[in-house]
């Protein structure tokens, strides 16, 4: 089941403005057993903003899931750590929007 | 009889040389295609991690010797063409074998129907022909110039089942442990390591003007997989998604340099490397697979 919600983001660890949309960014949601972080695809978008840039919080996204059990881990509440290279920022779920 | 011992020097040149003669088989009776043996151009294993010594020579851009892990599949392609210009017809398949012989299996027959070749000028037309196949448990390594290694990878071919004539062949080589490729490389490794990612059409148009990786403004690295069907999963999942036409590209890194990036594990993806910038001079793109 892939999930799109609406979600609260926070980039403080960004380099440089990242283009929008852009699905380079990912959810951290795990260590596999390798010890490797285990991330979670996610195309996200801000409908007004051609670039989410570094130091920013309180971000409200569009947020797409693509994996096919997204839904076990993108609910309500939840937050992860966003990944992209490193730590850089926080993805907080506000609402789920459409599941399929 | 003298007629066998005629092919037997034109099936040495292809296993030495890697490409096989063209050799007819009897003319067929009936009208329609001739029976014929094909060109070999080339077999590319896939789906082991390729390896090889720092001070290897490389063929066509490719390690020469491939490191498999014993019961590891591997997926095979090779490449067949023919000189006719009739339409004609052979078979091909897929051999493993350890180099004592000790161990030889094949992939089952798959007949190929080839075009005619028109034009000797241009190069002939090709077909590709795959094949998966199991690694066996080789238990002995011989040793060339090129380096160890356990046994051969082939695509033989014939014009008819059980007559196989002609071969062009890799080597492998068995090791022991992960092989490079879903887990990051040693600091210090020796090797080279493939890479698989799927481009947009926009970075299809930059690699080809370029030659190379490259980053947009405001991007710090790329994501490449391991294997390349991880990288046609998702250009699977990126169409369906509407997200564009999206292109498969093989690159190669050296083992050393993969040791200092990222590793990633992606769920439904699977193994994944996060290559920063400082790494975009060391992938080199090996081909595009359209």
């Amino acid at each position: 089941m892939t999930v799109r919600a609406k979600v609260l983001l926070r980039t403080p660890g960004l380099r440089q403005p990242m283009p929008l949309p852009t699905r380079s960014l990912m959810a951290w949601i795990g260590t596999d057993p390798q010890g490797r972080p285990y991330l979670l695809g996610v195309e996200l978008d801000i409908p007004d903003k051609i670039a989410l840039n570094p130091e920013e919080s309180d971000l409200v996204a569009e947020a797409e899931f693509w994996y096919e059990d997204a839904g076990r881990y993108v609910k309500p509440q939840a937050e992860y750590r966003l990944w992209y290279g490193g730590d850089v920022g926080t993805i907080k779920i506000v609402e789920l929007t459409e599941e399929r | 009889m003298k007629h066998k011992w005629l092919l037997i020097p034109a099936l040495l040149v292809a296993l030495v040389g890697g490409v096989a003669a063209a050799l007819t088989a009897a003319p067929s009776q009936n009208s329609g295609p001739v029976a014929a043996m094909p060109l070999i151009f080339s077999t590319y294993p896939e789906g082991g991690h390729a390896h090889v010594s720092v001070d290897s020579v490389r063929k066509d851009g490719r390690p020469r010797i491939l490191a498999a892990s014993p019961g590891g599949t591997l997926t095979l392609t090779g490449l067949l063409g023919s000189q006719k210009t009739q339409e004609t017809v052979s078979v091909a398949r897929f051999r493993i074998s350890c180099w004592v012989s000790n161990n030889i299996s094949y992939t089952p027959y798959q007949r190929v129907v080839l075009p005619p070749h028109l034009d000797p000028t241009v190069h002939p037309e090709t077909l590709p022909v795959t094949g998966t196949m199991t690694v066996p448990p080789c238990t002995s390594t011989a040793r060339t110039p090129d380096g160890a290694y356990s046994g051969s990878i082939c695509i033989v071919v014939g014009a008819r089942e059980g007559g196989d004539l002609g071969a062009t062949c890799e080597k492998f080589l068995i090791t022991d442990g992960v092989l490079p490729g879903p887990e990051l490389p040693a600091v210090g490794a020796a090797g080279l390591v493939p890479l698989w990612r799927a481009v947009t059409e926009a970075e299809l148009k930059s690699l080809e003007e370029k030659g190379a990786y490259s980053l947009t403004r405001g991007l710090e690295g790329k994501y490449f997989f391991p294997t390349r069907e991880q990288a046609e999963n998702f250009k699977r999942l990126a169409e369906e998604r509407g997200w564009g036409t999206y292109v498969v590209t093989e690159a190669q890194i050296e083992a050393r340099y993969l040791a200092k990036a990222e590793s990633v594990a992606a769920a439904g993806e699977g193994p994944a490397y996060f290559l920063r910038a400082r790494f975009m001079n060391l992938v080199k793109l090996i081909r595009i697979i359209r």
